[in-house]
């Protein structure tokens, strides 16, 4: 697979990554998470791994393997080579009678001598007892007290606990016990195989420190699958050397312990675990010194790597495993195995007829060293653990401690050091994968910044804890994202972006905050400093030419500065940010704009004008105001222009300058729009009725109101409901409204057109004219503004256009007024000139209704 | 009596070098012994000078490393041998620490005897160590320190012993015995005032920050940084195709960010799968800078000025420089230069081996400096 997988136990692909096996091994650092073939799982470090199987029971998914030499014996025996087997007494108990029909097949296939592991489990007993009454301590060599009857148990002391060794009886185990004693003392020169449940063994039987006396380790359940085809209900045999006493009871948990037992006074403490546990084996392996809190233990303590002892060993058949009929064998024979033990004599008999059974053994034969292959591991330091619960978002204590062993390991801060180790991934942490799902709420994915409603929080939280310091504050946009994406492709447009937030991380820097608002809109806040400042005004343009895109890129920003103890909400801030960057029209360049007192003033008139606009409507604040227009050469008045006013109750006059473009803004102009027509209509209607002599007047269009066919709906309406001749309405498009959308607008126009009222281009010049315009649009009357004539540069060129423009108006057929004539040479030129009514303070400011009413009057 | 001697050799003959150190150490028939003498030399000559400083000075304790380049403030030649003896002024206590490519916390006792030795009162105390290199041990041997000093917290300085090019082996020695798997150390306390610490980064930080996210500890191997494999990481930040990324490393380490730290780790190798080894340890999810060469004179002289700030009155001093920032000076031919700087701390011993200890950090392509008040 990868990296790991190299040991005894492996993975498969069946692994689905669920972690049971991380929670029950002994070892952190043996289950690995990992991905195969894109796929997570979770694999085996052989360096780690003690074998004791546990993963292999827990895992209900069929993804652990293990390798032992079930393939190699049966190879070798069709190959003709004699091969002696051990039997371990969890074969027995297992399969009961059907264990002798098995053991009838194996001699066809060519075993040779079949041998119990009970025998060996005696002599392994007798050993152990042997040491322990005559083993003398020394300073350097304590006296050991736990069995080595499990070789998960002793790998677990050579790879994870050295301190445990020299507690562990140097004794071979039962099943090197009957090895030893087959080929030494009866003789059997057949390499010898090993029939059990034990996946440890298949170490064990290749290292040194046993003499490599077992050559294979037959596991009961690859064994079973190998035969899975046979019948053996032909066959029967029994083992050569059958165990008739207490050794065939070994693969139960507590057995080997109680075994000893019997050759020790009953004051002696005698114990046994059925799993490894370092809580509680540590105190027990203190050296005197070190831990003053334990400097006794038991005479004998058996741990098994298994619960239930090797009757739960992962190399059984699981799924044939039948609780009861194992239960019922193990009581029977320990029945009749306790029975004939019953005797009346004490230990020290007991021991030396032990003693008397074995004295033509070698006690040296059945002992052995172990050796240690430990690593120490790391000390993951604090910052890396910190590191860890930041991404994690454990960012409180509780957090912390939540401890639910989802991920497998027993304590979050557990789980940390694996992850930081590299065995474990962060993704194995449910709370973990809440969180982070939360905080994609507000993370922009794009480009992985906080979006804003999390940047608001952070950046209040930030100026909160620092109130000493000055802050900039700033909303930025990329110019011509647009374009980007319909030049390159959204693709692209996407890449500037995230080259953009990645820029802005790095300039922002880690004491700072940044997010992305939408679009090309980012906002930021850094500390206020000198080098950032600088920084920030180095940069002209952006150059992405590495993405595709051939033009320099700009950005605008408005950037507020806050003062140490600054209470204006974060909110606050963006907008006004947000309102300054729009002040920046240059777009050539990257340009930012300070929040000042200008803008300030700017924003808080906005937000009054706004506040009282609609109130103001409907109070009637609103008026309407004429201009008068003059024919210059007869002097007679030939209409006038309409234009709003607003008046408050007061009598404060608000000038058109300043609430005008205000209005174009919010969308208001088009009420206003609405209401000076309406005024309009209603004035001439007045006006018919009462017989008064008119001359027509204009009312001004905004672009607002030709943006839809709305305009031609309430015309129609007003045109209808009053009624009025519409020679005496003309309507007034500024110039500046055709730029956008033409045909849509040429078409509303032309409908206002087709119902009877003139048209009239109104500030023609003071933008970028377009001759176009004036060709396709539907028109009457051409508005000139006097902005030619003033100025004290170029004056006779401007005299010069004027005169070309009447020249040309006329020419196509249309009338001409000149707006905003102040003096008397203007209107005499402009006279000159053919231009047929002047409008402006020469003749007149805008006058109110009434007023006007007494001038039409007195024509 | 001066409390500190330095001798330097690079007499050809050993006898006659070891002559020459013997009567710089022994001046005037002087019958003092210094308490401690440093020592190194390089690695061919090791094992000789060792026994026979030893010999020479059977009631010193005398430590030292075999080096890539021996440098003292008496010269410096990449076969010599120099001697640092110190008289006065210390309480010193010193061990042997093995197995250090897997437990050396087993020889925790002889880390707890010597600091018995020294006493209750660690102030101005510093644990000064050299280990043998490619053991991979360093960060172990680092945290054995750390647990056994726990709340006392003595500072760790040392270094990792050098060899020429293509020798895979290194030395350490510390009373005529000589290790090539091992770490000796001793506990020094300063009793004429402070011992300070300092550190020398000759690369400063690109804009390129990288996460680790798929790492092996025990292999010093990153096989992931942001979620992709680490040379594609470190190529595209360098501008390089991949298969050619074994060519900028050596410039271009990274260093592990702890606050306003930076901690120097080395590349050792881009293997073809994408996965990068290094000389020193990584965890996961930690953030590391990609480093570019500094104007080394520049950093040199922060350095000094950093020194002369903070130590007024100098005694001697001990540096360890290492080997790849050794071997770079002398390629750029200002070996000299440097040599030069270091004079400016003093009577000095210096060290160039394949790693440096610093704050229970074990750090590549560093400068670290004690100087001793």
């Amino acid at each position: 697979m990868s990296r790991y997988n190299d040991g005894v136990i492996t993975t498969n692909k069946n692994c689905i990554a669920c972690n049971r096996c991380v929670a029950s091994c002994p070892v952190v650092g043996t289950n690995v998470n990992g991905k195969t073939e894109g796929k997570n799982c979770i694999e085996v470090s052989g360096k780690k791994c003690i074998e004791c199987g546990n993963c292999i029971r827990e895992c209900s998914h069929g993804a652990r393997d293990y390798r032992d030499d079930t393939l190699f014996f049966f190879k070798d025996l069709e190959n003709g080579k004699k091969i002696s087997v051990i039997i371990d007494p969890t074969f027995y108990m297992l399969y009961g009678k059907t264990a002798y029909k098995l053991i009838g097949y194996l001699r066809t296939i060519g075993v040779d001598k079949i041998y119990d592991v009970g025998i060996g489990a005696e002599i392994s007993v007798w050993a152990h007892a042997k040491y322990l009454k005559e083993y003398k301590e020394s300073e350097t060599k304590p006296k050991a007290f736990i069995t080595h009857i499990c070789p998960a148990v002793a790998n677990y002391a050579k790879k994870c606990n050295p301190e445990m060794l020299p507690y562990i009886i140097p004794v071979q185990t039962p099943a090197i016990c009957t090895a030893i004693y087959v080929r030494k003392y009866l003789e059997d020169t057949n390499p010898i195989a090993y029939l059990g449940p034990c996946i440890a063994m298949t170490d064990e039987t290749s290292s040194n420190e046993t003499f490599k006396s077992i050559l294979y380790n037959v596991t009961i359940a690859h064994l079973m699958d190998y035969l899975r085809e046979i019948d053996f209900d032909r066959y029967y045999s029994k083992p050569d050397y059958k165990c008739e006493t207490e050794g065939r009871l070994i693969c139960s948990n507590g057995v080997f312990r109680r075994m000893v037992e019997r050759y020790f006074p009953s004051t002696e403490v005698f114990t046994n675990f059925d799993h490894i546990d370092e809580k509680m084996i540590a105190p027990f392996c203190k050296q005197k010194g070190i831990n003053e809190e334990w400097e006794q233990h038991p005479m004998l303590t058996e741990i098994s790597a298994c619960a239930m002892g090797c009757l739960m060993g992962g190399g059984i058949d699981a799924p044939g495993f039948n609780y009861n009929k194992v239960y019922e064998r193990f009581a029977e024979r320990s029945h009749n195995v306790y029975k004939q033990l019953e005797d009346s004599k004490d230990y020290k008999e007991r021991y030396e007829e032990l003693c008397a059974k074995f004295k033509s053994l070698n006690f040296f034969d059945f002992t052995r060293e172990f050796s240690e292959n430990y690593r120490q591991p790391y000390i993951v330091p604090q910052k890396a653990y910190e590191a860890i619960f930041e991404r994690m978002h454990k960012d409180t204590q509780a957090k912390r401690n939540i401890n639910c062993k989802f991920c497998g390991y027993p304590t979050c801060v557990e789980m940390a050091k694996a992850v930081a180790s590299g065995y474990a991934k962060m993704e194995n942490c449910i709370h973990y994968l809440n969180d982070e799902l939360k905080s994609q709420v507000y993370i922009d994915m794009l480009t992985g910044l906080p979006n804003m409603a999390r940047f608001i929080p952070e950046v209040e939280h930030l100026l909160s804890t620092h109130k000493d310091r000055s802050y900039v504050l700033g909303v930025c946009n990329i110019n011509k994202v647009m374009v980007i994406n319909r030049l390159y492709g959204r693709s692209v447009g996407d890449a500037v972006l995230v080259n953009f937030a990645n820029y802005m991380r790095e300039f922002i820097g880690d004491g700072g905050l940044c997010c992305r608002l939408g679009g090309g809109f980012f906002g930021f806040c850094y500390l206020n400093t000198s080098e950032k400042a600088k920084k920030l005004k180095e940069t002209e343009t952006y150059d992405y030419r590495h993405l595709g895109v051939d033009f320099p890129v700009t950005v605008r920003a408005g950037v507020y500065k806050t003062v140490p103890g600054d209470e204006v909400p974060v909110g606050k801030i963006l907008d006004y940010c947000t309102y300054a960057m729009t002040k920046i029209t240059d777009r050539s360049h990257n340009d930012f704009r300070y929040f000042d007192d200008a803008i300030h003033t700017e924003i808080i008139l906005d937000s009054e004008i706004t506040k009282q606009m609609k109130q103001s409507m409907a109070d009637g604040e609103f008026v309407i105001y004429l201009q008068p227009q003059f024919n210059h050469a007869s002097n007679k008045l030939v209409g006038a222009e309409v234009l709003s006013r607003w008046v408050k109750k007061d009598g404060t006059i608000i000038s058109p300058a300043i609430f005008v473009p205000i209005f174009e803004k919010n969308g208001f102009v088009k009420e206003l729009d609405r209401h000076v027509w309406k005024s309009a209509f209603i004035l001439i209607k007045k006006w018919m009725d009462e017989g008064i002599p008119m001359v027509p007047i204009s009312v001004n269009v905004s672009r607002m109101s030709l943006v839809d066919d709305e305009i031609i709906g309430i015309i129609h309406r007003f045109k209808d409901e009053y009624n009025i001749d519409t020679k005496y309405l003309h309507f007034e498009v500024t110039e500046s409204a055709y730029m956008a959308d033409q045909d849509a607008i040429i078409e509303r126009v032309n409908r206002i057109r087709d119902m009877g009222f003139e048209i009239a281009m109104d500030d023609f010049g003071t933008g970028y004219s377009s001759l176009n315009v004036l060709k396709d649009m539907p028109l009457d009357i051409l508005k000139l503004d006097m902005g030619f004539l003033r100025g004290d540069t170029n004056m006779d060129k401007g005299t010069k256009i004027i005169e070309y423009i009447i020249h040309m108006a006329n020419t196509i057929g249309l009338k001409t007024i000149a707006e905003g004539v102040e003096t008397n040479e203007q209107a005499e030129f402009l006279e000159q000139m053919g231009c047929d009514v002047i409008q402006g303070f020469l003749y007149s400011q805008p006058i109110p209704a009434a007023e006007y009413e007494l001038l039409i009057k007195s024509l | 009596m001066d409390r500190t001697r330095i001798a330097f050799s690079d007499a050809k003959d050993t006898a006659v070098a070891m002559e020459e150190i013997k009567k710089t150490l022994q001046k005037d028939g002087d019958e003092k012994a210094p308490k401690l003498i440093f020592f190194t030399t390089d690695y061919l000559n090791f094992t000789w000078f060792s026994r026979h400083l030893a010999q020479a000075f059977p009631n010193t304790t005398v430590i030292g490393m075999s080096s890539y380049v021996v440098l003292s403030s008496k010269g410096y030649n990449p076969n010599a041998v120099t001697a640092l003896a110190i008289y006065s002024g210390i309480e010193i206590a010193s061990g042997i620490i093995l197995e250090i490519d897997r437990y050396p916390l087993r020889y925790k006792e002889t880390i707890r005897n010597a600091i018995d030795k020294i006493g209750e009162n660690l102030d101005n105390t510093c644990c000064f160590e050299f280990t043998t290199a490619f053991s991979g041990g360093e960060e172990l041997i680092m945290d054995a320190f750390k647990i056994t000093f726990a709340e006392k917290q003595i500072p760790i300085f040392g270094g990792t012993a050098g060899a020429p090019d293509g020798i895979n082996a290194s030395f350490v020695a510390l009373n005529g015995i000589v290790y090539n798997d091992a770490c000796a150390f001793v506990i020094i306390k300063n009793t004429h005032g402070k011992i300070r610490l300092f550190k020398e980064n000759m690369f400063k930080p690109t804009e390129h920050i990288m996460v680790a996210t798929d790492v092996d500890c025990d292999d010093r191997t990153v096989y992931e940084y942001n979620n992709r494999p680490a040379a594609e990481v470190v190529a595209a930040a360098l501008g390089v195709p991949v298969n050619k990324l074994f060519n900028y490393t050596s410039m271009h380490p990274v260093g592990r960010i702890d606050g306003d730290n930076i901690y120097i780790t080395e590349h050792n190798v881009v293997y073809p799968d994408g996965q990068l080894s290094y000389y020193s340890r990584i965890h996961n999810y930690s953030k590391l800078v990609l480093l570019e060469p500094d104007d080394p004179k520049e950093v040199w002289n922060r350095t000094a000025n950093a020194v002369k700030t903070k130590v007024v009155n100098p005694s001697f001093s001990i540096v360890v420089n290492c080997l790849s920032r050794t071997r770079y000076f002398n390629e750029q031919e200002i070996m000299g230069d440097f040599v030069e700087v270091l004079s400016e701390y003093g009577t000095y011993i210096g060290f160039s081996g394949y790693g440096e200890q610093y704050e229970y950090e074990h750090l590549n392509q560093t400068m670290i400096l004690a100087v001793f008040e």
